[in-house]
């Protein structure tokens, strides 16, 4: 089963072909495309958030890059819950059309449902339910139990600042540009992680919720206060403290609610100290971790492919008239990852 | 030859079909209304005995109007036109205000709100069979007196205007004034009459279309200052 | 809760805050005189205390308490509908320039009626985004844990006075 997934959320337009959600054969995202070749040497204006001018050369590259036309497609997926409202249209109105005018089922995905099951793609049955996901982003910091598709349970979440987003503020305070995560990892690789002593927030608090904002502020404020510091050192000891508090939560909630099954998501689980510390620490306790490849981290579009290929299995296809929605419940047991809803 | 018509540029959306020039159906609908088209389009085409694939053309509002809404349906025009591979006709907004009124030779003018004070406005020469040129192109404007003076009104000029308590006092002010009266702002036979004058985009005009923003933001106005 | 207050100037109102609790205190104060439609501006250095300042305003205008508001950096825009009052949260951290699609993209949810606009890192594109907005501006205070917040309004008056009016005014307390 072919299906085409499109993904609009925030910034980056993308699309991807995969086949029974395992097989990618292409996953092209705009701001790592460079189009114009393809297209008669006329140059789409690739920036950030400029969806509806995007989208048909993203969508036809996926297409062209996989070698198939809109007529070998099975069936289109798409985020449609979870992101910046007039992103999101934009795709989910280009997968109706598509949907629409080659009369295959329309699959709309919640966007965390394609970091999800970016980690099931290309592994058959390797990674079976129940399994603890670490969901680590620019906009999300989450522990989710994945009982079963379209089942989630949230065990643990970030009370202010996503991780990721702390990365990106310490490399822009920093000047290591945006996205900030994978300029901080590399400096952080010439340096000593323990220089400095940062604070590792709600560590010790036996309870599965993240607060990343004081730690933030204690490493902004060193480097306001030591403009000459080793940046080295002062990323290694950062990313350090993140990590720590990361993988500590991680394996008590594991620990807590018996999953030995441990799977990474999101654009952060691109960062390679993550995952080996992440991995060492569950493999001490007998533990199995899983991360997706890293071109399905980031946002993407065969990353909603996969999702919607297994999801269409489970729960069929969408109607023409499903909306985009800023803020939308997960799954079917109505989790709401949603701000402004109590939890406890 | 037949046209399908989508318009998501107001409070309400529009889908309509054409064939050599008359309206075989249409669908309006209010509310959140852009996330409906594709439904729209769906329920429309069956009843009217056309299928997707029978559709010679797509036609859409380009703008100006509502920013989500006019993504949407620009979004879904260029797809549907790419899938199906069928020419695309892109429509100002004010084209097909104006054009159900063009049936009397002379100048007229159309206008509709732009938010904060501002219009937007445009007038044409109309040869009075139903053929309309576009004289002062599509402006925005702040405040009544700018509008007319920028118009050239004159005494007996047909101006027609969508439907809002705002243009109470401009309507009063000319003589010719129509005004639109319903809150649907583009009715469908005024977007069909302004595809058949507009030129068909070709696939890679297609690829790269966007809404159109005629709107003086106050980021540009304060730039201007 | 302690708040010390001075009038320096115009209508110019400034505030020693000593932890994130006060911070919080004082922007749920602010937030239960927020009129049905505004727009508040918060600007200060990252970790000085806005998101803090914006979880208080949430508070008073009437979300129950353990209501979560995370930080919209990456999403830019976050919306949230407390059961009787809606307001939006944006956050402009993340943009050096708006693009003109992102002009109209915000001015479309600026125009949305009977919302209180929340906004971080304001003084970068509000002025050129509203007529006038309240403004909030948060600073590191003598201390670690003390920020200096002050209260003003910037552009068109009538966007705020009515809030800045109903701001209490005493003199320096006694110790």
């Amino acid at each position: 089963m072919l299906i085409l997934g499109i993904d609009t959320t925030c910034d980056d337009t993308a699309a991807g072909v995969v086949e029974d959600g395992h097989n990618v054969h292409s996953n092209v995202i705009a701001s790592q495309h460079v189009a114009h070749e393809r297209f008669g040497g006329i140059v789409p204006v690739i920036a950030a958030r400029e969806h509806t001018k995007n989208i048909s050369y993203i969508v036809h590259a996926a297409l062209d890059e996989a070698g198939v036309t809109f007529q070998d497609l099975d069936a289109v997926a798409v985020s449609h819950h979870q992101g910046l409202l007039l992103s999101l249209v934009v795709g989910v109105s280009a997968a109706k059309s598509i949907a629409l005018a080659c009369d295959i089922p329309l699959v709309g995905i919640h966007h965390l449902e394609g970091h999800i099951y970016s980690n099931l793609m290309g592994r058959d049955g390797e990674l079976a339910f129940p399994f603890l996901c670490l969901t680590v982003a620019g906009g999300h910091t989450l522990l989710l139990k994945i009982e079963d598709h379209g089942q989630y349970t949230l065990l643990g979440h970030t009370r202010d600042d996503a991780a990721g987003e702390v990365f990106d503020k310490v490399a822009r305070q920093l000047g290591l540009g945006y996205p900030g995560g994978p300029a901080v990892e590399r400096l952080a690789a010439e340096g000593n992680p323990k220089a400095y002593t940062f604070p590792r927030p709600l560590i010790n608090q036996p309870h599965f919720e993240f607060s990343f904002s004081g730690l933030k502020t204690a490493v902004l404020q060193t480097i306001e206060n030591e403009p000459n510091a080793n940046k080295a050192d002062l990323c290694a000891s950062f990313q350090q403290a993140v990590i720590d508090v990361l993988v500590t939560k991680t394996m008590r909630v594991a620990r807590a609610h018996e999953l030995d099954c441990i799977a990474l998501a999101g654009g952060v689980a691109l960062n390679m100290p993550l995952r080996k510390q992440l991995e060492s620490a569950a493999t001490k306790q007998g533990y199995r971790t899983f991360a997706p490849p890293l071109k399905l981290c980031m946002d993407n579009g065969a990353m909603v492919a996969g999702a919607g290929y297994f999801l269409y299995q489970h729960r069929g296809k969408d109607a023409l008239t499903i909306e985009a929605k800023a803020n939308a419940p997960l799954g079917e047991s109505g989790l709401r990852y949603r701000p402004a809803t109590k939890y406890r | 030859m037949s046209i399908l018509l989508i318009d998501t540029s107001g409070a309400y959306s529009t889908v309509a079909v054409a064939q050599d020039g008359d309206l075989l159906g249409f669908g309006t609908l209010k509310g959140r209304p852009a996330a409906r088209i594709h439904e729209q389009i769906r329920t429309l085409l069956p009843p009217v005995g056309i299928t997707l694939p029978d559709v010679d053309t797509i036609g859409v509002i380009t703008g100006p109007g509502s920013w989500t809404g006019l993504n949407i349906g620009v979004t879904a025009a260029k797809t549907l036109a790419l899938v199906l591979k069928k020419p695309l006709i892109p429509i100002a907004t004010l084209d097909a205000l104006v054009a159900p009124h063009s049936w009397t030779q002379g100048p007229v003018c159309a206008i509709m709100n732009a938010g904060r004070g501002r219009y937007y406005s445009a007038s044409y020469a109309s040869n009075g069979q139903g053929q309309l040129d576009l004289q002062s192109g599509h402006l925005t404007v702040s405040g009544i007196e700018a509008l007319m003076e920028s118009l050239l009104l004159e005494e007996g000029t047909p101006l027609v205007v969508e439907y809002g308590s705002t243009f109470g006092e401009l309507v009063s002010h000319c003589a010719g004034a129509i005004c639109h009266k319903s809150q649907v702002r583009l009715w469908p036979d005024g977007i069909v009459a302004a595809a058949l004058q507009s030129t068909p985009l070709h696939r890679e005009k297609i690829m790269s279309l966007t809404p159109t923003y005629l709107q003086a933001t106050l980021a540009e106005r304060n730039a201007n200052l | 809760m302690r708040l010390y207050l001075a009038r320096p100037f115009g209508c110019l109102f400034q505030f020693i805050s000593s932890s994130p609790e006060q911070t919080q205190a004082l922007g749920a104060w602010i937030g239960a005189k927020l009129p049905q439609a505004s727009v508040v501006g918060l600007d200060g250095s990252l970790g000085a205390g806005k998101t803090c300042m914006v979880q208080g305003i949430v508070r008073g205008l009437g979300s129950p308490k353990g209501t979560l508001i995370v930080s919209p950096a990456y999403n830019l825009v976050q919306e949230y509908n407390t059961g009787t009052r809606n307001f939006v949260h944006i956050d402009f951290y993340r943009l050096d320039q708006l693009s003109v699609s992102d002009t109209l993209l915000f001015t479309e949810i600026f125009e949305r009626p009977d919302t209180v606009m929340l906004v971080e890192w304001a003084s970068k594109f509000l002025h050129s985004l509203v007529p006038g907005f309240l403004s909030i501006k948060l600073s590191y205070g003598p201390s670690f844990s003390a920020r200096c917040i002050q209260v003003t309004g910037v552009g068109e008056a009538s966007a705020y006075s009515t809030l800045l009016a109903s701001l209490p005014y005493y003199e320096h307390p006694p110790d």
